[in-house]
């Protein structure tokens, strides 16, 4: 309103006057990287883990965390009008699924693999605002929240039923719960862009628009996509391992586990698996035209068959890459035989010169999130805390305190007054004469 | 020379009934002097119906100039006969069947006639007549009951009135010797042309006299020690009712006698008010002696009636928020002493704890008439200090506005004292037997003098108009 | 229909000191529930007979003191009735709470009968005088209320303190008014004329000193930094009812004299001296929430964050007075804030007080280190108040928000950098709420040690909260009913502004 934009629609936020439109800009980018765990602000889902499945399954995957990347498709027309905002949004947006990708990567703990993936996933949609993929960008969020969602829930049920949210304990856990091993396999597999999954064409119709931007920006689309199937295979890796001997010490970690999937939770399951497998179609130009024209978005750029098909081969070499490459923590010299097998051909070399580095990579972005980026908000709540205690003591000590003198100074005015009246009158007298005599020589001589 | 005696029809029942009273208490035996008290009630009535049927009539002078009938005096008149009317219900119990019972009575009227007269007077001897009228009988009134405190209290309140009187008759001296005339309207003419230094002087001393009678600084210092040491009917009556006519006759004497240009009255007059309320309120912060926080207090409302003077010369409205001023303070001052003469017993503010659970009627009326001396809403001080500060506002008395705003916050403190442990629960003070009744005369009054605080508060509009007009020059 | 309204609660009072002592305690709580719903009542058919765009509605003037120019002049308008209906509603809600009171509950029933009296008439009145005579009353009504129905001796030292610093406010209040009243011609105290004819006109340091004693008088009674200091210890001594009043009613008298009497009678000093309400507001507003934030009791935390919520009323106070750089629309838009705010303050925060009495009832103590995990155990109890403490912090869909950002919205143009600091003033609110409800509520069981077993709310108590809640909810959903009635009168008072 300040900026004279006359209403607060959003239509009519891109007329607002400068420099109130910056302000807007700011405003509205800030609150959708917050909301949506952009960079730096990604931290905060991994803490929300701790919450009951279903939680996350809701808000961390399909509603809340997308609000933020949602708001951004909206006010796409503000981004572009501020013209900073959205190249900085859609290299934020590829920043965050480049970097959260290799987060994920690192984990161990399956839910919190989930949230890095989310974030990096969310990152993509904020790439498609600042991009122009509009339509991109909505398929994305419609598409992961069903996949994410799925994962969540399979995770919460094998939490419930083993008490255990870690990767490593969690192997042949997909063996023991073979429905829910199927259901989260097939959601991991759309998560990792595998064809012909949703998340994989919702990725190229926003990496379309990205290309169309900037050819870096792109390649960097890119780069994230494939790092999610990286962390998409990991886990499906684990729980279909065989269930080691020892399994048992490794459960109810968490909670008791109920070691039973009871059909309400399988149900859910299966309801989220059909969609997440069947939203591919909306490649097809017969779903894809009506899609585009509702959000409004008819002439963006669409992804030509040569896009679709480079992320679905970098898909399937990703996680098939991960799944071979198991849970061992560094390169095995087992490598060599495969590598002269399958991964002749370069692309494939490049992709196993940076798996090993990746790792690392991962493991170090992993650390530095958790103990820089978080503990700069610890130390600004200590120092808030401080704050309020100094204006509490001022408050009690300076101002509380001064109405305490006033009251003491009356108190001995008081007792001060009392002092004449001594009950002896020839001292009555003196002072009743002194006051007349000088009250009678002012005025005698003022006039 | 216009001598005639049909508009002080109100006086001179007074004076009649305490002739009477005299004469036919000499002759009755000491159970049957009730007769009396009835008597002197039935000439307060008397005087009170007289002035109503008089002051329909337009302002005159009567004998010569010598003796206004106007707003001033009719206003006097009222007040004064409702509040010796108040006393004697409330001296019932103390004086009856006292050996000298009859001159009680006779020394009250005596000294509300002396009031009057003191209201009235428009000549500097009348004045002085007024004045002695007026003390003489008191003085007597504060001895009345014989014991080492009331004698204390008698004497002091003699020795102080005899160097107020003799300073007023040494100012009356200095203006009749530089006015050459006593009567006010001709002094209002004389007194420009004479010498500057004696006027200012003749006026102070003068001034000092019936400050005396209203118990303001300088001449206050009688106040604390005679309300104390007397029975608490008569503190009740030295207390109310010869301020009523010190304050009227200070307005009189300032506004028609004493040309402006002669002496700066108004601003000497404000000071003594400012030191008046101050003094009064900051001495009272501490008092134990419930007594003596009355006495106190009146001091201070002293103070706030004197800021009206200050104002009379330069705004239309101080002799009207002067007059309603004085009749809600009577009355409401009157409630405070009824409740405390009410309970003889409770003589220190801790002794009036769990008043509401053993006499809610009194405590009522405690809190009414100590928050209506504040000055809370909708008691008639409320309205009379609301019309005052404005009158002072306007007559360009700011500062003096703001100290009583001040004054008037800080004297809450001390009431709120004295009526917090009435309204606490549980066992008594030390005295459990602190709180036992006086008979119900007392009482009685207390609750009347309590419902006419509020009644004047609230029904204000129908009196303002009877005390407004303006003063004889 | 007013005079009804404002002295139904009163008559109520002396029919029921005429009843015997003996007669049960639960009739009395009755009789009050009674008329304070007849009086609900009778204010919604004043809403509903109301039309915002006729200015004064309701009115009734009769002489009272014609020769010192006081009138009995009441009647309602769009800042007022929001206010009657909230009183009403507010009262009615102590009465039910009530029902748990054990002492001296006729003293109790009546004196809370004529506070409701006297809170209804000031919000009616249109005379100063008038105005001013229940002010004062309502200072009276209240003390005795502290003082004897509080938690202990230091309840007396508290009252009194309540008592003197309010009346001093008062006092200077009264000062303010006499100016007003001498600078009209004729000498009026009616409202209605001195804002018609806005007397101090050009008149610029007498017009600045009785701003100055009017601002200095409603100052102490909202309270603002730095005339604050009687609010922590009367609110932490008085009973829940009391309480609740004193922050849902009293608090508004000082606001409500903001925007009915400084801003519309004294426009040209108001507008050259704004930025210092701005400021204070702002001050106010961010002191109040940190000092909130550092205290340990948690009644004492609430009566700081009305600190704050008060703060919040003043900045746009304030800045509908900037004319320069916004429109009248966002001027508007901060008045019908503040006006908002007012009534959302009272619901929340009258209902955060009635949930500190339960935990005070429960636990004898309102230190929140005493307390944990109280969510296991009372789950209703810690389900109202999670939602009144998230209403209080300005979520959206209560009332609280609709209020603040209204405020934001009209303030930010004129008043850029102080509205800036006054949104930190939200996130210091939030967090100390949310600590707040985590150390009480949450993680492992811990209370008080009372052999008594910690119970969940009493239907009373739900049946007087719950309501509250629910229509701070009402208003944040579905604000248009509340707006429609405020917003006339905020536009009005805005071109008054202007003059």
């Amino acid at each position: 309103m300040a900026g004279g934009a006359g209403s607060l629609a959003l239509a009519s936020l891109p007329d607002a006057a400068r420099p109130w439109l910056t302000v807007i800009t700011v405003g509205v980018v800030l609150a959708a990287f917050g909301k949506s765990a952009q960079l730096p602000f990604s931290f905060w889902l991994s803490r929300a883990m701790e919450g009951p499945s279903p939680v996350s399954a809701l808000l961390h995957s399909a509603t809340m965390v997308a609000a933020g990347a949602y708001l951004l498709l909206r006010t796409r027309p503000l981004l572009e009008a501020s013209g900073w905002g959205a190249p900085a949004v859609a290299w934020t947006g590829a920043a965050t699924a480049l970097a959260l990708g290799l987060v994920a990567v690192a984990q161990t703990d399956l839910k919190q693999l989930l949230a890095a993936s989310t974030c990096a996933q969310v990152g993509f949609m904020v790439l498609a605002a600042g991009a122009g993929g509009v339509a991109g960008g909505t398929l994305q969020l419609v598409a992961h929240a069903a996949v994410k969602s799925l994962l969540f829930l399979a995770a919460g049920a094998w939490l419930a039923a083993l008490g255990t949210r870690q990767l490593p304990a969690l192997r042949g856990a997909a063996r023991r719960y073979p429905l829910v091993g199927v259901t989260f396999t097939i959601g991991a597999a759309v998560l990792a862009g595998l064809p012909p999954g949703s998340l994989w064409v919702a990725k190229d119709e926003l990496l379309a628009a990205a290309w169309h931007d900037s050819l870096a920006l792109y390649a960097a689309g890119l780069a994230a996509a494939v790092i999610s199937a990286v962390y998409s295979v990991k886990a499906v890796w684990y729980v279909w391992q065989p269930v080691p001997a020892d399994a048992a010490s490794g459960y109810d970690t968490e909670r008791r586990g109920t070691r039973r999937v009871t059909r309400l939770m399988a149900a859910p399951l299966v309801a989220l698996a059909l969609p997440a497998a069947a939203l591919g179609i909306m490649a097809a130009p017969a779903v894809a035209g009506p899609l585009r024209r509702a959000v409004g978005a008819a002439g963006e750029v669409s992804a030509a068959w040569w896009e679709l098909g480079v992320s679905a081969v970098a898909a399937v070499i990703a996680a098939g890459l991960t799944w071979w490459w198991g849970a061992r923590p560094a390169p095995v010299p087992v490598a060599v035989l495969a590598w002269l097998g399958r991964w002749l051909d370069l692309e494939q070399v490049a992709l196993v010169l940076l798996a090993r580095p990746t790792l690392r990579v991962a493991r170090a972005l992993a650390v530095f999130d958790d103990q820089v980026l978080d503990g700069a908000v610890r130390g600004v709540a200590r120092g808030g805390t401080r704050l309020a205690r100094v204006a509490a003591d001022a408050d009690d000590g300076g101002v509380d305190r001064l109405v305490g003198q006033v009251a003491a100074a009356m108190r001995a005015a008081g007792r001060l007054a009392r002092r004449p009246q001594t009950g002896q009158v020839y001292m009555y007298y003196a002072q009743a004469a002194v006051v007349l005599v000088l009250l009678a020589l002012v005025f005698a001589l003022v006039r | 020379m216009n001598e005639r005696l049909g508009p002080l029809i109100p006086e001179i029942t007074l004076a009649a009934g305490a002739v009477a009273g005299l004469l036919a208490g000499s002759w009755l035996p000491r159970h049957r002097q009730w007769v009396i008290r009835l008597l002197a009630a039935a000439a307060c009535l008397a005087a009170l119906a007289a002035t109503a049927f008089t002051a329909a009539g337009t302002r005159t002078a009567d004998f010569g100039t010598s003796y206004a009938i106007d707003v001033a005096t009719n206003t006097v008149r009222v007040i004064v006969a409702a509040a010796t009317l108040l006393v004697i219900g409330l001296s019932a119990g103390t004086v009856q069947a006292h050996k000298r019972e009859t001159e009680f009575y006779v020394l009250l009227l005596l000294a509300a006639l002396g009031t009057i007269v003191l209201a009235g007077a428009n000549d500097l001897l009348l004045l002085f007549a007024g004045y002695l009228l007026a003390s003489v009988p008191a003085y007597a009134l504060a001895g009345f009951a014989k014991d080492s405190p009331g004698t204390e209290a008698a004497l002091k309140y003699y020795l102080m009135g005899a160097l107020a009187g003799v300073a007023m008759l040494t100012g009356v001296t200095l203006l009749y010797g530089t006015g050459r005339t006593t009567s006010y309207p001709l002094l209002q003419t004389t007194l420009g042309a004479a010498p500057h230094g004696a006027v200012a002087v003749g006026v102070i001393a003068v001034t000092a006299g019936l400050l005396f009678k209203s118990g303001a600084v300088p001449a206050h210092f009688w106040v604390p020690d005679v309300t104390d040491g007397t029975t608490t009917p008569v503190a009740a009556f030295v207390t109310t009712v010869p301020k009523l006519g010190g304050l009227a006759a200070l307005l009189r004497l300032l506004t028609v006698a004493i040309p402006a240009a002669a002496v700066n009255w108004p601003l000497l007059i404000a000071v003594l008010a400012a030191a008046s309320m101050t003094l009064g309120n900051l001495a009272a912060f501490f008092q134990d002696s419930v007594k003596r926080l009355l006495a106190y207090s009146t001091i201070s409302q002293a103070g706030y009636l004197l800021m009206a003077v200050a104002v009379a010369a330069r705004s239309a409205t101080a002799a009207r928020s002067l007059l309603f001023y004085l009749a809600a303070y009577a009355v409401t001052n009157l409630a405070a002493f009824a409740v405390v003469a009410a309970l003889p017993q409770a003589r220190t503010v801790a002794d009036y704890r769990g008043l509401t659970r053993q006499h809610p009627g009194l405590a009522a009326v405690l809190v009414v008439s100590l928050l209506g001396l504040v000055g809370t809403p909708p008691t008639a001080v409320f309205l009379a200090k609301l019309q005052v500060f404005t009158t002072a506002i306007d007559g360009g008395y700011g500062w003096l506005t703001a100290l009583a705003a001040a004054n008037t916050v800080a004297s809450l403190f001390y009431y709120l004292r004295w009526l917090a442990p009435a309204f606490l629960p549980g066992p008594a003070g030390p005295r459990p037997d602190a709180l036992e009744p006086a008979g119900r005369s007392a009482a009685a009054v207390a609750y009347t003098a309590g419902a006419a605080s509020l009644a004047l508060g609230i029904a204000g509009t129908t009196v303002l108009p009877l005390v407004t007009g303006h003063l004889i020059r | 229909m007013l005079p009804v309204i404002v002295f139904l609660p009163a008559a109520a009072a002396l029919a029921l000191l005429a009843l015997p002592r003996r007669v049960p305690r639960t009739v009395f709580v009755w009789a009050w529930i009674g008329v304070s719903a007849a009086d609900v009542t009778l204010v919604g058919a004043a809403w509903v007979g109301y039309d915002p765009r006729a200015g004064f509605g309701w009115t009734e003037n009769t002489a009272w003191i014609p020769t010192v120019g006081i009138r009995y002049h009441v009647g309602v308008d769009g800042l007022s009735l929001p206010l009657l209906a909230m009183t009403a509603v507010l009262f009615l809600m102590a009465a039910v709470y009530s029902l748990r009171e054990t002492r001296r509950v006729r003293s109790y029933v009546c004196l809370f009968l004529f506070l409701q009296t006297v809170s209804l008439g000031l919000f009616a009145a249109l005379d100063l005088i008038v105005f001013f005579v229940f002010f004062d009353l309502s200072i009276v009504g209240m003390y005795f209320v502290i003082a004897g129905w509080g938690h202990g001796e230091a309840a007396r030292a508290a009252a009194l303190k309540f008592f003197l610093y309010t009346f001093t406010g008062s006092l200077a209040l009264l000062l303010g008014f006499i100016g007003l009243y001498l600078a009209a011609r004729p000498h009026t105290f009616d409202m209605v004329t001195l804002i018609r004819a806005n007397p101090l006109a050009g008149r610029g340091a007498y017009g600045g000193l009785v701003l100055l004693a009017v601002a200095a008088g409603l100052a102490v009674k909202t309270p603002t930094v730095p005339f604050h200091t009687w609010l922590p210890p009367a609110h932490t001594e008085a009973p829940a009812a009391g309480s609740a009043i004193l922050a849902g009613v009293l608090l508004k008298m000082g606001t409500y004299g903001f925007v009915r009497i400084a801003m519309p009678m004294l426009p040209g000093q108001w507008r050259r001296y704004a930025l210092v309400f701005v400021v204070i507001g702002v001050v106010s507003a961010v002191y109040g929430a940190l000092v909130a934030l550092a205290q340990a009791s948690f009644k004492r935390m609430i009566a700081y964050t009305s600190v704050n919520h008060m703060g919040y009323i003043l900045l746009g106070a304030g800045a509908a007075g900037i004319l320069a750089g916004t429109s009248a629309q966002a001027r508007s838009l901060a008045v019908t804030g503040a006006v908002t705010q007012m009534v959302s303050h009272g619901l929340l925060t009258g209902a955060l007080f009635l949930l500190s009495g339960v935990l005070f009832d429960r636990g004898h103590t309102y230190d929140m280190a005493a307390y944990s995990g109280l969510a296991g155990r009372t789950p209703v109890f810690a389900g109202l108040t999670a939602v009144a403490a998230f209403g209080s912090l300005g979520i959206p869909a209560m009332s609280g928000f609709i209020a603040e950002f209204q405020i934001f919205t009209g303030s930010l143009a004129s008043a850029t950098a102080a509205t800036a600091v006054a949104v930190l003033g939200i996130l210091i609110t939030a967090a100390l709420f949310l600590r707040a409800l985590q150390r009480v509520f949450l993680g492992p069981l811990r209370r008080p040690g009372t052999p008594a077993a910690f119970r969940d709310l009493h239907p009373a108590e739900v049946a007087s909260i719950a309501p509250l809640l629910a229509a701070s909810v009402a208003i944040g959903v579905a604000p248009r009913f509340l707006l429609d009635v405020i917003e006339p009168a905020a536009r009005t008072i805005i071109t008054l502004v202007a003059r």
